[in-house]
């Protein structure tokens, strides 16, 4: 069964503390039931006594029943802490598994799928599985072990009894297990109306500006109250589920009625039992009946949450970027995903002969590359390009030529189609990935400023940099000046995407820290385009600071930009 | 104000399908009912059975049955009311937020990530989903079968009555102050849960800049701290809220012992019987569990009432201004700015005294250093930002009369940020004019320069633009928004750096497509071009908010101040 492996896996997730967590749950459900028996005895005796009229029996068995109850709830107390505790970890565990998921795709994935998909994933899919380890396994679980807590009482009071009131909710038990699979379908097609709300209110909030310029914007919206009207309509179905489930339960709890006055009643006449102890029975009954009827109730949610619990697995599962795409390197990638909490070294990434291959003495070897998105359309044909160390070479050719895809192509974001680059004596084909990237600093056309303070946004070039050299790569990517007139300077927060600050002021951000990165290359895909002049002038002095100590590649197309070159080369379509 | 506007528009929600709460409420006491009837003829059973009387079966059976008949029909209708309406008012309500989001200040964007919108409307949604579909008909349930069950008891004896009443209140009262306090927590529980999702947005939206600087372990760890905050919070939460269960399970266990043994004395002064007594035991018994779930459910109430909180703020924000003006008036100056100041916060002013004039048809350029709001001009145009002082009217109309839509129906933006909704290419340029015909938008497109290239894709016009336009370059993006500009055709054109990432030869043959759609246009530009600077009529210089030049090209070349500096820089610049 698929839900038994999804549920095993779920599990899996918490590695050794499974135990604990189990463990925790276990406790409480049977110190939590102990409680209730003891209600329940004390009723029998009051029951028993009445007839008699002994106070001071009654008095000594109140208080051993009163005694053992609070203890019962002490330890409940501990197990509960443990077992909630427990659940954040993993829901904590899972967040971090979903964020290196995330991080470490396929660049291709995040150009095919819509972020509010995945932003959909974190937050619906994964709140819902969180809620596995939350409640729903809880509710699950409990129930059975607290139905047994109860028996044992039961049955020791009376056997025949407990039987048959047992049996007639086992017929219960029974309708609720074939709802299970209509609700999982229906479960199923609500979350994925509601990933198409997620991705619609992403639009709206993301392209507010535009959604309101135009008329027709209003559609975005038009187009989320359909899918909500039909989120509503879908849930029909639903209730109509839930409504057989919980009448089902009500008219079981009449009739079980009817079962114990009956058979109690005669039982009673016939001298097998007590008064005292029917009334104990009941009274236990009815929280046994209650739980009894929980296992049904949770089970359907619980396989709901597996549905939740699946879209995260499949998303774990996704091909990763492999650490290098052309040689297999998998015994490490799968050490990777098994641990994924472990920190990825990569220092060994030296150990394989990418590096000591090649005497080459060319910082970057682009050799007769070809490469397409697709496989159809070419996008760069039989492409070379060799720039010296030290180098400042401009890109430069029609938008749509294929620019940015080459500085892609240098990040080792894409496999090649054909042809070989060697960086710095690293193949791109033998080295890991994460070497190659070592070798370039990337300063992007938009570029990203992370949520956080300037500081930490330059700092994440080189984690290890001190103040004083963050200040200094600040200076040489012209930044310093504005950074320290902002009311709180370096520890000014970012706002989303950067919108506290001007275009050219996050440009000079991402420079610094590109500066700070250290790497031998820096590659700015039309880093100067988006500035007005005046920071483009500072950005340009920024990059004439750094000439001759880096080989510098930039595609661009101001001649201002262009005119710092050593040597410019023009791409052209194919 | 205060708490009760707070929940405003979530009450007039649930007051709209009010019938449906009525009808829950109805059937759940006839359910409660059906089973105290079933209890009564119990307690009759027993003591007859005591009495030495025969026990007749058929004659309670069929009583019984006819009982349960009625208590599943009941309990099926109303579970089906109450999801109906925990249905009904999240559409509503999701409907409503989507709506006030629409007309929301635009200020409110810039103090909001979007991942904490969308974890807000989703999330909290979710949660206020479960309120009504869980919560509120549990609590309904459960005071009805309170009230039901108590007159049961107050019927068979009083004295047990009073003090079942005396007593569970003061439990009431206890639990009340502990809920409070959870209620503070679980606020900041919905806080960690937001950060580590702004956390997991960060990364995706910024992923080509974290793969390349390999900052993957960076990210790891900020979600490490974020959990672990999570997990500590929870420790705290939890010792907390099980230390008061404890307390309170204790507490509530009380008044069982107690009306138990004064039953017990009861029967033995002969004032209720052994069936009476044995009846008693199982009401209460039901009573207690309905009392104690009660409190739960105001735990799990005030978890919901957090979230409503949280989506009332966004009800609560202020709409954009909006009049009611629809129609320009005839004049020949299109836009007029008199004294505006300006600034995001109060006391950081972007714009100060900000005072110029557009002529019909004028052809204006903003030039001045990054960050020099310029943007926000446009911003202040379009009426997303409300002024701080002074005024400015457009076509005629003080900004704060036009009706929000037909003033943006005057103006055709192109922006810096350019967005493509996640749909076909021709459908982003639809947003335009929904009413174009194939035939204009192709125009458009060429006008554009971009029709071409959409031609050389292999579904043309009906290829899917991803998030962003990812597969599309900079240049192709930005055409095709000047080409959902070129087809809005709005006497009003606000362009906002169109030309700045492109490579020159596509720059060159936008220059001559705008050129021609600015014809008959008011065109206003924030240039960085040479070309569209020397073309314009009237040059403003913007420097630290304030317009220090105004004049044509020639004029500001001969002043040879600060205007004259930042060509001789440009031209230095063009020059190869």
């Amino acid at each position: 069964m698929k839900n038994y492996k999804l549920f095993i896996r779920s599990m899996k997730v918490m590695g050794n503390r499974m135990i604990l967590y189990l463990g925790a749950i276990f406790v409480m459900s049977v110190t939590f039931s102990m409680f209730s028996i003891m209600s329940s005895l004390l009723m029998k005796s009051v029951v028993d006594i009445a007839q008699v009229g002994d106070y001071q029996k009654l008095a000594v068995t109140i208080a051993v029943i009163v005694v053992i109850g609070v203890v019962s709830l002490l330890i409940y107390r501990v197990a509960t802490i443990r077992y909630n505790v427990e659940a954040k970890r993993v829901y904590g565990v899972l967040s971090e598994a979903v964020l290196e998921a995330e991080m470490r795709l396929p660049y291709s994935y995040y150009e095919k799928h819509h972020s509010g998909e995945i932003i959909s994933k974190i937050s619906y899919d994964l709140t819902k599985m969180g809620d596995i380890y939350g409640s729903r396994l809880r509710r699950v679980v409990m129930p059975f072990i607290q139905v047994i807590a109860f028996l044992i009482p039961m049955f020791l009071l009376s056997w025949q009894l407990t039987l048959c009131l047992v049996a007639t909710n086992a017929i219960m038990m029974g309708i609720e297990m074939l709802l299970l699979n209509p609700m999982h379908r229906v479960s199923t097609e609500l979350s994925a109306i509601n990933t198409k709300m997620t991705s619609r209110l992403s639009d709206l909030l993301q392209g507010m500006e535009q959604v309101r310029m135009y008329a027709s914007g209003y559609k975005t919206i038009d187009e989320f109250k359909t899918q909500n009207h039909c989120y509503a309509k879908k849930s029909n179905k639903m209730i109509l589920y839930i409504a057989c489930l919980n009448s089902g339960g009500k008219g079981f709890e009449l009739l079980c009625s009817l079962v114990f006055l009956v058979i109690g009643i005669y039982f009673v006449e016939k001298g097998y039992t007590t008064l005292g102890a029917l009334t104990a029975i009941y009274t236990m009954y009815g929280a046994f009946s209650f739980q009894f009827l929980q296992m049904g109730k949770y089970i359907p949610e619980l396989v709901g949450c597996l549905a939740n619990a699946k879209n995260i697995f499949d998303f774990l599962d996704e091909t990763r970027e492999p650490q290098n795409w052309y040689t297999d390197l998998f015994v490490q990638e799968k050490h990777i995903k098994n641990n994924f909490s472990e920190n990825m070294s990569c220092s060994d990434a030296f150990s394989y002969d990418g590096v000591h291959a090649s005497t080459n003495t060319f910082a970057v070897d682009i050799n007769s590359v070809t490469f397409s998105y697709d496989g159809e359309n070419t996008v760069l044909e039989d492409f070379s390009l060799q720039i010296k160390s030290g180098e400042c070479v401009a890109i430069t050719g029609v938008s749509g030529c294929g620019k940015t895809t080459l500085s892609k192509l240098l990040l080792g974001l894409y496999p090649l189609d054909g042809g070989t680059i060697i960086i710095n004596g690293l193949d791109i084909k033998k080295c890991h990935l994460t070497a190659l990237r070592k070798q370039i600093a990337y300063v992007p056309q938009e570029p990203y400023l992370f949520n956080g303070s300037i500081e930490e946004n330059i700092r994440m070039g080189r984690p290890s940099a001190t103040e004083e050299e963050i200040i200094k790569a600040a200076k040489q990517a012209n930044a310093h000046e504005f950074i320290i007139h902002l009311s709180e300077g370096y520890q000014t927060k970012v706002g989303e995407r950067g919108n506290n600050l001007s275009g050219g002021q996050c440009q000079r951000i991402a420079i610094a820290r590109a500066i700070l990165k250290d790497s031998p290359i820096i590659l700015m895909d039309e880093a100067t385009s988006a500035l007005d002049n005046e920071s483009e002038q500072f950005v340009n002095d920024a990059l004439k600071n750094l000439q001759g100590k880096k080989t510098i590649i930039m595609i661009a197309h101001r001649p201002s930009t262009i005119q710092l070159a050593d040597r410019v080369c023009c791409m052209g379509e194919k | 104000m205060g708490i009760k506007m707070r929940k405003k528009v979530f009450v007039k929600c649930m007051l709209q399908y009010g019938w449906l709460l009525l009808i829950e409420a109805v059937l759940a006491m006839i359910v409660s009912y059906m089973l105290v009837q079933g209890n009564q003829i119990i307690s009759v059973v027993i003591d007859d059975m005591l009495g030495g009387k025969k026990v007749v079966f058929a004659s309670f059976v069929v009583q019984f049955l006819i009982f349960t008949a009625v208590g599943v029909l009941a309990s099926f209708i109303q579970s089906i009311a109450a999801s109906k309406y925990a249905v009904l008012i999240c559409t509503k309500y999701k409907d409503l937020v989507v709506e006030k989001l629409y007309s929301i200040e635009y200020k409110y964007f810039d103090s909001n990530y979007v991942a904490t919108l969308l974890n807000k409307v989703i999330g909290d949604l979710g949660q206020i989903a479960e309120f009504l579909e869980s919560v509120l008909p549990q609590m309904i349930s459960n005071i009805i079968a309170i009230i039901i069950y108590s007159v049961y008891i107050a019927q068979l004896n009083l004295g047990l009555w009073i003090l079942i009443v005396v007593s569970y209140p003061l439990i009431f009262w206890i639990a009340n102050i502990l809920v409070k306090k959870i209620s503070g927590l679980q606020k900041i529980f919905r806080q960690k849960v937001d950060k580590m999702a702004e956390i997991a947005q960060d990364a995706v939206n910024g992923i080509l800049v974290l793969r390349s600087f390999g900052m993957e372990q960076i990210f790891q760890k900020k979600m490490h701290t974020a959990t672990e905050e999570l997990v500590e919070n929870e420790e705290k939460r939890t010792q907390m809220t099980n230390t008061a269960m404890v307390i309170r399970k204790v507490i509530q266990w009380l008044p069982n012992i107690i009306s138990a043994i004064y039953a017990v004395y009861l029967v033995q002064q002969g004032d209720i019987s052994l069936g009476g007594l044995v009846a008693f035991i199982l009401v209460l018994n039901k009573f207690v569990e309905a009392f104690i779930e009660l409190p739960f459910c105001m735990v799990d109430a005030s978890a919901g009432m957090v979230c409503i909180k949280r989506m009332e703020d966004i009800f609560e924000t202020k709409e954009e201004i909006n009049g009611t003006e629809c129609v320009p008036i005839d004049t020949n100056i299109t836009l007029c700015f008199d004294k505006v100041n300006f600034g995001y916060t109060q006391n950081n002013l972007v714009l100060q005294n900000l005072s110029f004039e557009v002529k019909k048809g004028e052809n204006i350029a903003f030039v001045g250093e990054s960050g020099g709001g310029k943007s926000t001009i446009f911003h202040l145009i379009c009426g997303f930002y409300e002024k701080t002082s002074g005024s400015y009217q457009l076509m005629g109309r003080r900004i704060e009369d036009w009706n929000r839509n037909a003033l943006r129906q005057q103006i055709a933006l192109v922006s810096q940020n350019v967005f493509l909704f996640p749909t076909t290419i021709e459908e982003n340029i639809l947003y335009g004019n929904p009413k174009a015909t194939h035939e204009e938008i192709i125009e458009a497109c060429k006008k554009a320069e971009i029709h071409e290239f959409i031609m050389t894709l292999p579904q043309g016009y009906q290829t899917i633009v991803g998030e962003r336009g990812a597969i599309l370059s900079g240049g192709q993006k930005q055409r095709i928004s000047i080409a959902r500009a070129i087809l809005k055709d709005a006497p009003i054109l606000l362009l906002d750096e169109p030309t700045s990432a492109l490579d020159v030869e596509t720059e060159s043959c936008i220059q001559s497509a705008i050129g021609a759609a600015m014809t008959g246009r008011t065109c206003i530009t924030i240039a960085h071009r040479l070309s569209t600077i020397v073309n314009a009529d009237k040059i403003l210089v913007l420097k630290q908010g304030h317009i220090v030049e105004c004049g044509t090209h020639n004029e500001l070349m001969a002043f040879g101040q600060v205007y004259a500096m930042m060509y001789g820089e440009a031209i230095d610049n063009e020059k190869l």
